[in-house]
């Protein structure tokens, strides 16, 4: 009996299986992390469009997106700029500076499109309030995408 | 000895599950995240008036442009175009116009645009929705405007809504 424990201890090797767990973990881990900053998109349901154009984002490419609740609350990357009466201020604050760092087009306007994600239930003057300032002096985005959900097959 | 040893740890050999399960409850994660995050979204292209702000850009004014718009004729039931409830999902009755003209099924509204579209084939589209209509509203409009190929769309100036 003790010879017999003896000998399985001498071919005794590492066992792989936890470790690759593991690894596998923190892969599928990282994978979620990284994507979600780079979506900055909040869970809000979209209008239905049959003639979207699916929105393939570069990686590499920062773009403005603007989230729009159906009360009207703005969100930019999880932030809420909802506080009522600068609202506006701030997010034209927010923009200008967005702006500024957008390559130009050759008017000198931000060559990048703003993306606004507004709920289906909003109500447009919202939308609308943005897009104001989005014309504002500084800021002259004038390149509007509304993100919609594209029908399931 | 040894040999002897070796077959007796053969016989007690059994499957081990474990790290099955690990890898199956790995996938079964893997898989649920990637479905949140694969929904499909698009997006539609629109445009701001660029003579808005102080630094004006003199504009071409194009020849053959046309007003759309949204107004909000009262609360809905509920119910779809298609006639289906739809859950607690808020709805209005909208009228669509194109200049004067008001419709309110979208197809015809979709119907009469892509008329006018085929007698002027570089029509521009303006949309000018009422304040208080919903999103949903000025999205199905837009894509409308697209589905017969009329992708040159410019929001109004708020100032000139109100």
């Amino acid at each position: 009996m003790a010879r017999k424990s003896r000998s399985t201890a001498s071919d005794v090797d590492m066992n792989m299986t936890p470790m690759i767990d593991v690894v596998f973990n923190l892969i599928i881990f990282f994978m979620i992390v990284t994507d979600m900053t780079q979506q900055e998109l909040e869970a809000i349901v979209l209008p239905l469009a049959y003639a979207a154009v699916e929105d393939k984002p570069d990686p590499n490419e920062r773009r403005i997106i603007v989230n729009v609740d159906k009360n009207g609350s703005i969100k930019i990357k999880r932030k809420e700029y909802f506080i009522e009466p600068d609202k506006l201020p701030q997010l034209a604050q927010y923009l200008r500076i967005a702006a500024d760092q957008s390559p130009k087009d050759e008017m000198g306007l931000p060559e990048k499109p703003i993306l606004i994600r507004a709920d289906q239930e909003t109500e447009f003057w919202h939308v609308q309030e943005i897009m104001e300032v989005c014309g504002q002096q500084g800021i002259q985005i004038w390149k509007v995408n509304l993100a919609c959900s594209q029908p399931a097959e | 000895m040894s040999k002897s040893s070796k077959e007796k740890i053969q016989e007690e050999v059994k499957l081990e599950m474990t790290p099955m399960i690990d890898v199956t409850f790995l996938l079964l994660i893997f898989f649920m995240c990637l479905i949140k995050f694969k929904m499909l979204e698009g997006k539609l292209a629109a445009y701001l008036p660029k003579d808005v702000g102080v630094n004006n850009t003199p504009i071409e004014e194009p020849l053959e442009k046309i007003d759309l718009r949204i107004t909000v004729e009262g609360e809905s039931n509920g119910k779809d175009p298609l006639g289906r409830t739809v859950g607690k999902r808020k709805l209005q009755n909208v009228k669509y116009w194109i200049g004067g003209s008001g419709f309110t099924e979208l197809e015809a509204f979709k119907k009469r645009l892509q008329y006018i579209r085929s007698q002027q084939p570089e029509l521009k589209a303006t949309l000018a929705p009422s304040k208080e209509v919903l999103t949903d509203y000025v999205v199905k409009l837009m894509d409308a405007c697209l589905a017969i190929d009329l992708t040159d769309i410019t929001f109004k100036g708020s100032s000139a809504i109100r």
